[in-house]
């Protein structure tokens, strides 16, 4: 009891609190914003059950990435690989049930693929000590160019599988899947080496190492569980359509970046890196053009409106956290 | 001329957020005089002469800078009437010459025809770096090639010109060279001869009662005294500098007091035939319970030999040993429990993003983890305890280290290897820009390491620390231990300096 | 600090504040319709693009009919290349309260089909040939039919184009069209066209002869410009691709206006039409594109099922109907067009239909299958210049 007393009778300021938690809080509410005005400007079809499933399904591939990516974001890095890489995985997965009927095969395969390019992500930048742009870059001409490869193989601009996947769009199974991801991710974050050093890599990474983090190893580490939720979320986004094309996945980086961004993700990665951003954002940015769509605003509108949000969202979240006091 | 008043504040508040940095302050700085300004950090020091040169704005306050209201809109304003600043922190342009670097902010003075008359700015830049009796560097060279001291007395050269009347001066002179001090001490005192004024900011009281004309003395954002010249040379000066700083008698204990220079037979850390960077085949052996000062000046290998007992640097040959393992990496290094506090406290020790836990457990979480889970309240109490142990001032664990004061951050960097329990600890500079009552509380936190039977390298540019702490002291100089001094109680400044220079 | 919580906090709120302030308008514009014998309805629209001439000619032309029918929109965005956006969009419109959905896209379109199904909503397609999917979804009971983009096969066009080319003199003809299996439909205009020109050389002394090139397939980008480098003899294109995007700015660029352009796209742009015919430069000399008004193929598919009220000759199958194309082959012909076709002028004052004639087209109002094929199969140019008279 005489420990928290100390604590508020020390110099506690509930300013400094919400400029150090500033990104949280504004995550928090672009959510809450988001949802109360376009409950009203729906008209009220925003909670309708329908509409509850729809934002759900949409926005699982999107959170379930974005939860992986929050291990490279934490570092400050980014990955633009991701887009080609679904789509990739989307056709190989097709292929794969169309030969065999296999939908496991075809997860394992991709799984296997999705592990190597998240190593050669992590561990060729350090190899070769170039950013880990650069390998993230190569990674996407190499998957674009199989992507395209593959497509004009079948001939055809869309190919579809032969499988029922009616079971992974029931919203008590996406729930679930997002909700054991959140926790495995969310433990991983917060209470293991894994999550603690990564943060310290964005934030620091010559501290981190001279505090015996042995950052090439982390990095992969980082990376491979990055790959794994890739594959997770390819299995999802096949789900939703069955099929899949030349340019299926595409975007997908911006989009995950985006997303991060309005779940108050700094860019710079760092310690100030909080899980839910990846779970706020994906949400926010899938509720942005639900509501927008429910409220009947013209699609050319929808671009300004979100541009607006998107740079007040960065505006507060982008910025420096800490001000170093005066000595 | 002698009293002719050059800047005057009155009553300044400063506020950051919630922070009161400046309580209402008056200062009056007068035409001839060096005005030490000293305190604790965070004392408001460095806000006071950030303000004046127009870095920062007062929240509330007036200043009057030759008889007129003074209130400079930013640095460069300030400079073209005769208000400079040299920073602490490292202010050089990378990427550019030297010359390039002293005329930033005026290249448009060299400009013929549209063009820049770059020989033109070299040779001016050559001169002004030899009025200040500057030769060894080139005025038309790549700043990056100078190491941190000579980009140092570039700032210098760049911040004075014939019209500066006011010179500030942040607290550099830790961060130069023997020559480069000398340099600057001359600057001063050809200032005060010509009638202007300098303001010198400064941890080392030996220094400021040595130059300072008068002084300032500041706490928590006051003014807590003033001494004038007679009183400077009065032989209690120090104890009421000090008394003044910290706000009670801190007593005679300030270095270890004991001269038993005893310790276990067991070696805790050994060098053998170590070449990195400019050192050749440097062997040493640290026992458990002994603490090994290296002294020497920036460029003499005595950080290097610090980095390589941490791993941090690759070595030409030999090894460093610890526990029969070879250290090659930090990893290696914690592995083996040895900690390193570095002197780029900022850069390489402290994540400031990161608050107080974050760092303060970050060596310990491989310790701490089974199978790789952390236990937050393992980790919470590991950190709460060096916050206790260690009397780190922050609201709690959750503060950011970026937002604590100089001091706590390096108290800070001290606990990530204390929570650790490292029994090898490499210090480097430990004290360096820190206040004397912090400076007072990790002596007596290393004199209990060495009684725990804890190891210490400590390397420092700071004599009396090495003298006041150590078991041993090498002296070195050109990559090469010149001499090895035993602790002794009539062993003096003057007798190591010889060794160094 | 504190002052750049509330500047940005400013900006959020403007953001969704607009976007309420857009609600609003929307919505009071929907409440005007007058005293209406029809029930109100939603219809959800999903075009490929979010803005340009055909996207305005579409909502000018729909607009001008929806108090007559009493309905309501919902416009989306689609994407070229991402399924599943395209299938939450679809949600969205069916989750807006849209009971039917004019789709222009092909793709995700079993797993929309699957959705339209649970939530009772049908689909239609406009210029849209459904090449992937139609097999499997033209029993579907919630896919009603669509309208393509001219003629399903390619055949015709590419011999028409061939005759004209032949009575214009041209000699040495470079063809350019996109891959084979992005628009299968372009080989079959490829294909007749050189059947016609061999025909035609079969007959034709030597020196009348027209030599044909290889056909240049394009990756979605502009022509090379080392073209006509390639191929300097080359006197007129066959463009089965939107030439106006694709060929002509590479002909300014390398200076080879000379070469004429028989190309499919249209471009209601002053620099394409200026340089047509006789005009300008001459060069283009055929442009082709589709009505919008086609678009009541679909919406009265919709509205027949919707209503419950089904065609009397309804065909078995959900049906894949060609639309005529206006085809501008003369500066006569491009003259109606910018005098009077909905595509150049955005008025919907200017198209074929309006209220009252989409609404007799349906079948509660006594319309017919047959009829309402032949409304989308007579919008040619030779049917405005009738519409002019």
């Amino acid at each position: 009891m005489s420990k928290t007393f100390k604590i508020f009778k020390s110099n506690f300021s509930p300013l400094l609190w919400i400029r150090q938690n500033s990104g949280d809080i504004v995550s928090y509410l672009g959510l809450v914003l988001c949802i109360s005005v376009f409950s009203v400007t729906s008209g009220g079809r925003l909670w309708s059950p329908y509409n509850i499933g729809l934002i759900l399904e949409s926005t699982s591939v999107y959170a379930m990435i974005a939860l992986g990516a929050m291990f490279i974001y934490s570092m400050g890095y980014m990955d633009v690989s991701v887009g080609p890489q679904l789509g990739v995985y989307a056709i190989i997965m097709i292929l794969i049930i169309n030969a065999t009927g296999s939908l496991l095969l075809g997860f394992a395969v991709i799984l296997v693929i999705a592990l190597i390019a998240g190593f050669m992500n992590g561990y060729v930048a350090v190899w070769l000590g170039v950013p880990s742009i650069v390998t993230s870059l190569f990674l996407m001409f190499i998957f674009s160019g199989v992507q395209i490869l593959l497509m004009e193989r079948t001939g055809v601009n869309t190919i579809s599988a032969n499988f029922n996947f009616e079971a992974f769009l029931r919203p008590e199974v996406i729930f679930t899947v997002l909700a054991v991801e959140i926790l495995i991710v969310g433990y991983l974050f917060n209470y293991t080496k894994l999550g603690k050093y990564v943060k310290a890599i964005g934030a620091n990474e010559v501290t981190a190492s001279h505090c015996g983090v042995n950052t090439t190893f982390w990095k992969v580490v980082a990376y491979l569980a990055f790959g794994f939720t890739v594959a997770l979320g390819a299995v999802f986004l096949l789900a939703r359509t069955g099929s899949a094309g030349k340019g299926t996945g595409s975007g997908y980086a911006m989009d995950i970046m985006l997303a991060l961004i309005l779940g108050g993700m700094p860019l710079s990665g760092g310690m100030t890196s909080r899980l839910r951003s990846a779970v706020t954002g994906a949400f926010t940015y899938v509720l942005l053009s639900n509501g927008l769509t429910l409220s009947g605003v013209d699609v050319t509108v929808i671009h300004m409106i979100k541009a607006v949000i998107f740079v007040g969202v960065t505006l507060l979240t982008c910025r420096k956290k800490y001000g170093v006091l005066p000595r | 001329m002698e009293n002719k008043s050059l800047l005057k504040i009155n009553n300044m508040y400063k506020w950051f957020d919630a922070t009161q940095a400046l309580k209402g302050v008056d200062l009056e700085i007068q035409g001839g005089q060096i005005h030490g300004l000293i305190g604790e950090n965070g004392s408001g020091k460095s806000t006071i002469t950030s303000i004046i040169a127009g870095v920062k704005m007062p929240t509330e306050g007036r200043m009057f800078f030759k008889g007129q209201p003074w209130e400079p809109s930013s640095m460069a304003s300030a400079f073209d009437c005769g208000v400079s600043m040299i920073l602490q922190e490292a202010n050089t342009i990378p990427g550019c010459t030297v010359a390039e670097n002293l005329y930033a902010g005026h290249i448009s003075k060299f400009r013929k025809y549209g063009f820049l008359d770059s020989r033109k700015m070299v040779r001016k830049a050559s001169e002004k770096l030899a009025d200040f009796g500057v030769s060894h560097i080139d005025a038309a060279g790549l700043v990056d090639q100078y190491g941190f001291e000579d980009r140092k007395v570039v700032e210098i050269v760049r911040s004075l010109s014939s019209s500066t009347e006011l010179l500030i001066i942040d607290e550099t002179t830790t961060a130069l060279s023997h020559e480069g001090r000398k340099m600057l001490y001359s600057i001063m005192h050809k200032m005060k001869e010509e009638g202007k004024a300098v303001i010198f900011i400064s941890h080392d009281i030996d220094e400021i009662i040595e130059h300072c004309t008068n002084l300032t003395v500041l706490r928590d954002g006051e003014i807590t005294g003033h001494l004038s010249y007679e009183d400077l040379q009065k032989d209690d000066a120090i104890e009421r500098i000090r008394f003044l700083m910290v706000g009670r008698d801190i007593g005679d204990a300030y270095y270890r007091e004991d001269y038993d220079s005893s310790h276990e037979e067991e070696i805790a850390l050994e060098f053998k035939d170590v070449s990195v960077s400019g050192v050749k085949n440097f062997n040493l052996q640290l026992h458990k319970g002994e603490i090994i000062g290296f002294g020497g000046l920036s460029g003499s290998g005595m950080h290097e030999i610090g980095r390589a007992a941490f791993g941090l640097e690759k070595l030409a040959s030999g090894k460093v040993i610890r526990n029969e393992q070879i250290i090659k990496s930090p990893h290696d290094a914690i592995r083996g429990s040895i900690g390193y506090i570095s002197k780029d406290r900022d850069v390489e020790a402290l994540i400031l993003s990161g608050d107080v836990r974050d760092n303060i457990a970050l060596p310990s979480l491989d310790g701490l983890s089974r199978f790789s889970f952390i236990h937050p309240s393992k980790e919470k109490e590991l950190v709460e305890a060096e916050i206790e142990s260690l009397n780190i001032k922050c609201y709690s664990g959750k503060q950011l280290v970026g937002t604590l004061s100089g001091g706590n951050k390096q108290k800070v960097s001290f606990a990530k290897w204390t929570a650790n329990d490292s029994d090898v600890i490499v210090m480097d500079c430990p004290t360096r820009g820190v206040d004397v009552g912090v400076k007072q509380s990790m002596y007596a936190f290393i004199a209990e390491m060495k009684k725990q039977g804890k190891a210490v390298l400590m390397i420092s540019e700071e004599l009396p620390e090495l003298i006041g702490m150590s078991d041993r002291i090498f002296i070195m100089k050109d990559d090469k231990v010149q001499k090895i001094f035993e602790r002794h109680p009539d062993l003096k400044e003057s007798d190591l300096i010889e060794y160094m220079i | 600090m504190k002052k750049g919580i509330v500047k940005v906090a400013a900006i959020l709120l403007t953001g969704l504040i607009m976007a309420a302030g857009f609600t609003g308008c929307s919505k009071e514009k929907g409440d005007s319709a007058s005293e209406q014998s029809r029930a109100k309805h939603r219809i959800g629209i999903g075009l490929y693009e979010d803005s340009g001439p055909q996207v305005t000619a579409v909502k000018a032309f729909l607009e001008s009919i929806k108090d007559e029918l009493n309905l309501d929109y919902v416009y989306v965005t689609l994407s070229m290349t991402d399924e599943a956006v395209n299938k939450t969009r679809a949600q969205e419109m069916i989750s807006a309260g849209c009971e039917g959905i004019i789709l222009t896209m092909d793709s995700a379109t079993e797993a929309i089909m699957s959705e339209a199904q649970k939530a009772k909503v049908y689909v239609a397609g406009y210029l849209n040939d459904y090449d992937v999917s139609y097999e499997s979804i033209k029993s579907h009971p919630n896919f009603v039919g669509t309208v393509v983009d001219g003629r399903y096969l390619g055949h015709g066009w590419g011999k028409e184009v061939a005759d004209r080319v032949i009575v214009a003199g041209h000699k040495n003809i470079g063809l350019i069209k996109f891959p084979v299996w992005a628009f299968p439909h372009q080989e079959e205009m490829d294909q007749s066209f050189r059947g016609t020109i061999a025909k035609f050389n079969e007959t034709a002394s030597d020196a009348d002869k027209i030599v044909l090139q290889d056909t240049e397939e394009l990756m979605f980008q502009p022509l090379a410009s080392t073209y006509f480098e390639a191929h300097p003899d080359v006197d007129a294109i066959f463009g089965m691709v939107n030439g106006a995007e694709f060929i002509y700015p590479v002909q300014v660029a390398t200076g080879r206006t000379d070469v004429k352009l028989y190309t499919a796209g249209f471009n209601p742009s002053n620099d394409i039409l200026d340089n047509f015919g006789t005009a300008g430069t001459g060069t283009i000399q055929e442009l082709v594109y589709s009505n919008v008004e086609a678009i009541v193929y679909p919406l009265v598919m919709l509205l027949n099922k919707i209503d419950g009220v089904d065609f009397e000759d309804q065909p078995a199958e959900a049906d894949r109907v060609d639309s005529s194309q206006i085809i501008i082959t003369s500066d006569e012909k491009l003259d109606i067009v910018r005098e009077k076709s909905l595509y150049y002028t955005g008025d919907a004052a200017d198209a074929f239909l309006d209220g009252k004639d989409v609404l007799a087209l349906l079948a509660s109002e006594g319309g017919t299958y047959k009829g309402l094929v032949k409304t989308v199969q007579t919008m040619s140019v030779e049917d405005l210049a009738v519409v002019l008279k």
